[in-house]
């Protein structure tokens, strides 16, 4: 019988215990402000427009001009999004196998992938009472680029999906200020933003649906407060299309027509402009001079 | 380091492994033909002649040398055993670098009907070795650790039957970066237990009948921290994922056969596969095959 060695025994409770630490893994961060009420009202008009005041309508959105295409800040968000869900889905791959929670914070420069121009005018042509008067178009005047502007959100990711609603700011960006009771005004300055992406979005999906944009406590780039609550019965609030259109959820008893409710207007990138009210759609040419009605189904 | 590179590590291990007929790189199974060896003040505690090594707290006989296609070792003392994995240095010309991996097992002495082992694997995943799980990237860097800890104990209830218990736990950590069209950064943690049970019945001196059972009874979600940068956006993520199907186990009854130095051990079974070497199981179910071959100097 050979000896024994009795140190091997030691090892039997040192080594389990060193090892016995346990990985502190992420979890889904709590779901951030509700806006689904908010966003579900872009899809539920409520006034019943005569014909005649759509092209009123319409003819005032056109007035403004073509708005820049995805809208500066508001239309990087889709971006960012969608990037930050790619990357996701790659660093966590075999999406099938695995639950991924946890948090990510993105940001992208508002310059990135820019087609807007290097000079942002604040449009103001409002028709009537214009509620963003107080705001000086000249004062908000941005000249050369917005190097240092930059979007920042807060990602949550719970049970493989980016939740539905995201927090963040922008950071000396180009913001779309819209108004229930006026035209829209692209101003350069600071805001924080929450974002309803319509639903929960799969990891590695594509972000087809439009995204609600709310923006609170703006503030333009000379230091001037902007009292968004004042601009429209949600505060500023606009939704994103897919192919960059921007739609506004307005009163029209403010261009003069003579009901009650809300009806969603739709600036595309080419100009044209969409006109939905509870009955259907009206399609405007650019510059609002025809409108063709095509009833919801 | 993406999540996706700890499982197809693996699972080019475990691909290497089973081109080259084997399933299980632990413990080599040395079964002793150990003539001198074990030492046993204990009849129950004693393993006999061709008792085998893996899942068991049994250990070769002192200036022993096992041979086989998943490890080589040596036993220095009888209580003491030293060793590496063959599969992951063959891995050398399709990685591009070696991945070093080596183990200890300790024992206690014969002291009682039961005994214990505690074991303890390395496996080390260099940045070179890691370049080729980026196969899209340009360049890569960093470093995987993974370190299986297995406790072990076993006992003989009746002369020809041994019984084994092991539990298991897996350590993995993890940094590293690559740049591609995606650049990322990051390092990942998990952990895992499983517990394995395995009953060897010898028929004869060159065969026997053996029933392997394993469970996974802990896991916890693999954290990934980093950062990655995709067309402008720069995402900052701190995630955990998590296995979606809770119960992962596996039943494989085998045979041991026996030709005097040369050993094989075979198995077939169902449930989850635990890769071999890194010890993480897969979740699909599906058959299981056991394989080892083995010589004994």
């Amino acid at each position: 019988v050979r000896p024994k060695s009795h140190w091997g025994s030691k090892l039997f409770v040192t080594v389990p215990l060193l090892v016995a630490g346990c990985v502190d893994a992420p979890a889904a961060p709590p779901p951030q402000a509700d806006l689904s009420v908010d966003y579900a009202a872009f899809d539920h008009p409520t006034a019943v427009l005569p014909d005649a005041s759509v092209q009123t309508i319409a003819t005032s959105f056109a007035a403004a001009g073509t708005l820049p295409e995805g809208m500066g800040a508001f239309g990087l968000i889709r971006k960012l999004v969608s990037d930050t869900n790619q990357v996701l889905a790659n660093e966590t791959g075999l999406l099938d196998q695995f639950t991924v929670d946890g948090t990510a914070i993105a940001r992208l420069p508002c310059t990135a992938g820019a087609t807007t121009p290097p000079i942002i005018t604040a449009a103001s042509v409002a028709p009537s009472d214009d509620s963003t008067a107080a705001l000086d178009p000249s004062a908000i005047v941005v000249g050369g680029d917005a190097g240092t502007g930059q979007l920042t959100f807060n990602i949550g990711v719970e049970n493989s999906n980016v939740q539905r609603t995201l927090r963040g700011s922008a950071q000396n960006c180009q913001l779309v200020l819209p108004s229930a009771t006026a035209l829209p005004v692209v101003t350069m300055g600071s805001a924080d933003l929450t974002v309803d992406l319509g639903q929960s979005l799969a990891l590695g999906a594509d972000l087809t649906l439009p995204i609600l944009v709310q923006a609170t406590h703006v503030q333009a780039v000379d230091g001037t407060s902007i009292d968004t609550a004042a601009l429209a019965p949600t505060g500023d609030e606009v939704r994103v299309t897919n192919d960059g259109a921007i739609q506004i959820l307005v009163q029209p008893s403010t261009f003069g027509a003579p009901v009650m409710g809300t009806v969603v207007v739709t600036l595309f990138t080419d100009g044209s402009i969409g006109v939905r009210d509870q009955r259907g759609v009206w399609s405007c040419t650019k510059g609002g001079a025809s409108c063709a009605f095509a009833a919801s189904s | 380091v993406r999540v996706r590179s700890f499982f197809l590590t693996g699972t080019l291990l475990g691909v290497a492994l089973a081109l080259s007929g084997a399933a299980r790189a632990d413990d080599s199974p040395q079964r002793s033909a150990r003539g001198t060896v074990s030492v046993s003040t204990s009849e129950n505690a004693a393993p006999h002649d061709t008792q085998r090594f893996d899942r068991t707290a049994y250990t070769p006989d002192q200036g022993h040398l096992d041979v086989g296609i998943e490890s080589v070792e040596f036993a220095p003392l009888d209580q003491l055993t030293f060793g590496t994995y063959v599969p992951t240095w063959l891995l050398t010309p399709l990685l591009g670098a070696p991945v070093p991996t080596g183990f200890v097992k300790v024992r206690t002495p014969f002291i009682g009907p039961v005994v214990a082992s505690l074991r303890a694997n390395v496996i080390y995943f260099s940045g070179a070795s890691l370049r080729s799980q980026f196969a899209e990237a340009a360049s890569a860097d960093g470093s995987l650790w993974i370190v299986p800890v297995e406790l072990a104990v076993s006992a003989h209830p009746m002369p020809h039957l041994s019984e084994s218990l092991e539990l298991m736990y897996v350590g993995v950590t993890g940094n590293g970066d690559a740049d591609g069209s995606t650049t990322i950064r990051g390092s990942a943690a998990a952990t895992s237990v499983t517990l394995s049970s395995l009953s060897e019945l010898r028929v004869n001196s060159a065969f026997a009948v053996t029933l392997m059972g394993r469970v996974l009874v802990h896991q916890d979600a693999v954290s990934v921290q980093g950062n990655a940068t995709s067309d402008g956006t720069q995402v900052d993520f701190d995630l955990g994922v998590r296995r979606r199907n809770s119960f992962v186990a596996c039943v494989v009854p085998g045979v041991e056969l026996d030709f005097g130095k040369a050993h094989l051990d075979l198995g077939l079974g169902y449930g989850s596969y635990w890769l071999p070497v890194v010890e993480l199981p897969l979740t699909s179910y599906g058959l299981v095959p056991e394989a080892n071959l083995y010589a004994r100097f």
